[in-house]
């Protein structure tokens, strides 16, 4: 991050965005961690005290955007970074404030994808929503693009008056590769509010909106039509011209290579929005064959065939991708795919290995067991969601759970605790409704689980929601001290800021309160009679309920006990008590990974090298078999 | 292959589980390689590496800036950390001459822990990872790393395997002294690292 200018670093392309926005002089940056994002405001929250520069984590990406304009509004250089899932949350004020401006400073918002969706519920694309909300959209190929485009950036967001988007997909973002780095800035403006420039649409929108297309054009026109960020390789007249943008380029390019096709062209289109349409056009007439290649949605494919419509009939090429079938409409490209499509278009036939072989290695995995994701050992999520599967088990199977995005997601896999998971906060929403529908004959209890982090993110409408139109759902926060799922970034709740400086704290069961719960209780998972007892209780209860399961970690315990050079607690089993294999409530219906089965006695076993001494499975065991030993 | 000349790009994949220090591993010999003016880049899929699920590397040393992943059945070096996980990665990524490096040692998924699901014969899974490669070198890491003086040093026993069976354009000197930048445990990873080159020599 603070490498001497000229030096050379490996890193990740999130690494380099974050020292792009350094090397541009950003003095404000927000986000909420969401992978394959997180890293950029990581890196600069590491260097901000040494470098003048504000950072955040903000409480979600519509406020973290909000507050990145707010700076650059008074003429600072601001930046927000996110998954694509946060644009998605944070479009309204876009749209609003691409409208307006905002102001003398450079805004920048950063946007991950996640092809494949590797993390995430969803896959997306943040192009054409770019496109659609009107700010300017750019997306680097390399590494060294991905550091040097966050200062072109900010000189175009300036310089025009617009909003600049840079897109990254998670190949570029979690991968690493070599780039060099350039001198960082250590000019900090001084904010400045000008009275008169208020920013607002009114009283005519419709005439801002004019006004954002002609600054769009000016960009098309100034900039994009002859940026050295797009290029061309190949020959003059390509038999076959491959559009693509982003790391896809970088598939595209190695395939070319392996095909060994010296008759191929790839124009690799980097100012996505607004698109070159001069340059593109230019290109199409050289050829009669055309395939896109771009990461989740056609958007060049569609935007382009659009722009064929203005040449001569005869003279449209035919056009190959994901709208014709020859690129699957889903998932992520890569080097396979790249290969595959090219060779197809152009029947050829290769292959990487012979298919005797290939045959033979696709069956040779066939006796590899799964891996299934499940709660680390030691987790506080385990026993809370134990203690909401056996609350329901008492109320004799009643009880409709929903759910959430975080590390407790995986109560989707907890013997199918969790019926729902969809968009951070959704789950609580979705509870509230489900609580309203007893006029129409559902009378089962609701249950809504959420993380610490997705309270604060998006959950406080829907929970006033349920109180305000007394919907009968049960909130459960499960408040782990930290956004487990991303890499620990602290929260309102953790009392700590990005920066690692101590902050008023927000606790949750205040906020339950404040919002109106009638009863809030707070109950340790790995008290697990407890726990049982208040979820049983809240299901059949007239008052409205919300309950926080509170325990940190097990990660962080462990990090604390190893700084400490504490032990961790022993536990065994007693054969002798142990119920066997018509028992199995630890290993099985608990799932403690550490409770493993021991095949030889048919009893379970404690496995000291994965058990994290939480001791929950003293409690669980019906037969009295588990106990600590003593030091 | 001769040990003069590599194909560029030269291929590695590292197949483990979360928690075994795969993209550490990764790293380390990324930044061997690029001492020696190599273009080094590395495709992580670890989305879910704190709680157990499969980890893949792809580390590719070259002149030129290439991509992140490696092709299907290209690569020339398989490092396993877990045998299954060797033998369904490799399944994907190896070739006719591809060579593997397998730390024998299991880590055996949550279903197999508790009895739901069986770890096949760990012989099976050499036989059928022997079948898929030009040379397999089997050894168990784990029990090095704890002669080293810790188990989670099986990582370091497993670069040290790498780099004692001489096959990549990264060499054995540059990358124990990648090793021994490592602050934490130096001494443990220093010895792990030794112990894992000898235990490939002596199957040369
Ligand atoms: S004490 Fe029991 S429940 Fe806790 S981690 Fe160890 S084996 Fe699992
Ligand atoms: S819960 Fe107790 S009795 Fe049942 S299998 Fe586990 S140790 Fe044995």
């Amino acid at each position: 991050m603070t490498g001497k200018a000229g030096d050379t670093v490996i890193g990740l392309g999130n690494d380099a965005i974050a020292r792009g926005a350094l090397e541009a002089g950003v003095q404000f940056a927000a986000a909420y961690p969401g992978t394959p994002s997180s890293e950029i405001l990581g890196n600069l929250a590491t260097i901000s005290k040494e470098s003048g520069i504000y950072v955040e984590w903000s409480v979600n990406e519509k406020v973290a955007f909000e507050a990145a304009t707010a700076a650059a509004w008074t003429g600072l250089r601001a930046m927000a970074s996110m998954k694509l899932n946060g644009l998605f949350v944070l479009l309204d004020s876009l749209v609003n404030i691409a409208y307006t401006g905002h102001g003398p400073g450079g805004l920048v918002l950063v946007v991950a994808d996640d092809p494949f969706a590797h993390s995430s519920t969803a896959e997306g694309d943040a192009r054409p929503l770019g496109f659609y909300s009107d700010v300017v959209v750019i997306e680097p190929s390399t590494h060294q693009e991905a550091k040097d485009i966050i200062p072109y950036a900010f000189e175009l967001s300036e310089k025009h008056g617009v909003i600049v988007m840079v897109r990254e997909t998670t190949r570029l973002a979690h991968s690493r590769a070599p780039f060099k780095l350039g001198k960082i800035s250590r000019t900090l403006r001084t904010a400045k509010f000008d009275y008169g420039l208020p920013l607002h649409n009114l009283p005519r929108p419709h005439l801002r909106h004019g006004e954002l297309h002609a600054r769009l054009e000016k960009v098309r026109k100034e900039e994009f039509e002859k940026s050295p960020w797009n290029r061309y390789d190949g020959p003059a007249k390509p038999s076959l011209l491959i559009i693509t943008s982003g790391i896809a380029w970088k598939y595209i390019r190695e395939a070319v290579e392996t095909l060994q096709l010296q008759d191929v062209g790839i124009l690799r289109i980097a100012t996505i929005s607004p698109l070159p349409k001069a340059l593109i056009l230019d290109h199409l007439k050289t050829t009669t064959e055309v395939l896109f290649f771009e990461e989740v949605d056609p958007y060049l494919e569609e935007q382009i065939r659009s722009l064929a419509s203005e040449m001569p009939a005869k003279t449209i090429p035919k056009f190959y991708g994901k709208l014709t079938g020859h690129i699957p409409n889903f998932g992520e490209v890569d080097i396979n795919l790249a290969i595959k499509s090219i060779a197809a278009v152009k029947k050829l036939t290769y292959t990487t290995a012979q298919e005797e072989y290939i045959n033979a290695a696709s069956k040779a995995p066939d006796i590899v067991p799964r891996r299934l994701l499940t709660f680390c050992p030691g987790c506080p999520h385990r026993p809370a969601y134990y203690s909401i599967y056996r609350a329901i088990k008492r109320n004799k199977g009643k009880g409709i759970v929903t759910g959430d995005i975080g590390c407790y997601s995986l109560g989707v896999f907890y013997h199918g605790v969790m019926r729902n998971q969809h968009s951070m906060g959704a789950g609580v929403g979705i509870a509230s409704g489900l609580g309203k529908l007893d006029q129409f004959g559902l009378t089962d209890p609701i249950i809504s689980v959420v993380g610490d982090s997705t309270f604060f993110h998006a959950c406080l409408p829907a929970l006033v929601n349920i109180v305000y139109n007394q919907s009968k759902a049960v909130v459960c926060v499960l408040d782990n001290n930290a956004t487990a799922m991303t890499g620990f970034q602290p929260h309102p709740g953790t009392g700590l800021t990005a920066t690692g400086d101590v902050t008023s704290t927000v606790p949750i069961e205040r906020v339950l309160k404040g919002i109106g719960f009638q009863s809030v209780s707070v109950v340790d998972p790995f008290n697990i009679k407890d726990s049982i007892d208040t979820v049983y209780k809240a299901l059949n209860s007239e008052e409205s309920q919300a309950i926080v399961f509170r325990r940190e970690c097990a990660l962080i315990t462990n990090r604390q006990r190893r700084q400490r050079q504490e032990p961790t607690p022993v536990f065994k089993v007693d054969t002798d008590k142990c119920f066997g294999e018509k028992c199995k409530i630890c290993s099985v219906e608990f799932n403690c990974p550490a409770c493993v089965w021991d095949n030889e006695s048919n009893k379970a076993r404690i496995e000291v090298t994965l058990c994290n001494g939480c001791g929950v499975c003293v409690d669980i065991c019906p037969h009295n078999a588990i106990y600590q030993v003593e030091k | 292959m001769s040990n003069l000349t590599y194909d560029d790009p030269f291929n590695i994949v590292i197949a483990g589980v979360g928690g075994q220090g795969n993209v550490l591993s990764s790293r380390l010999i990324a930044d061997a390689a690029k001492t020696k003016g190599y273009f080094v880049a590395i495709g992580e899929t670890y989305g879910a590496a704190q709680r157990g699920g499969s980890v893949m590397s792809h580390i590719r040393i070259s002149k030129h800036d290439v991509g992140p992943l490696i092709p299907k059945h290209s690569t020339h070096l398989l490092l396993g950390f877990e045998p299954i996980e060797a033998l369904r990665v490799g399944s994907l990524y190896m070739n006719p001459e591809s060579i593997a490096i397998v730390n024998m040692h299991p880590v055996h998924p949550i279903e197999v822990l508790t009895g739901q699901l069986e770890y096949p014969p760990i012989q099976d899974v050499e036989n059928r990872l022997r079948s898929l490669c030009s040379r397999l070198f089997t050894l168990d890491a784990v029990n090095l790393a704890q002669q080293a003086g810790d188990p989670l040093v099986m990582n370091t026993v497993m670069v040290g395997a790498l780099a004692g069976a001489n096959l990549t354009p990264v060499k054995e000197n540059m990358l124990e002294k990648e090793i021994s930048k490592i602050r934490r445990l130096k001494e443990v990873n220093l010895n792990a690292f030794n112990l894992g080159v000898e235990a490939i020599k002596k199957n040369l």
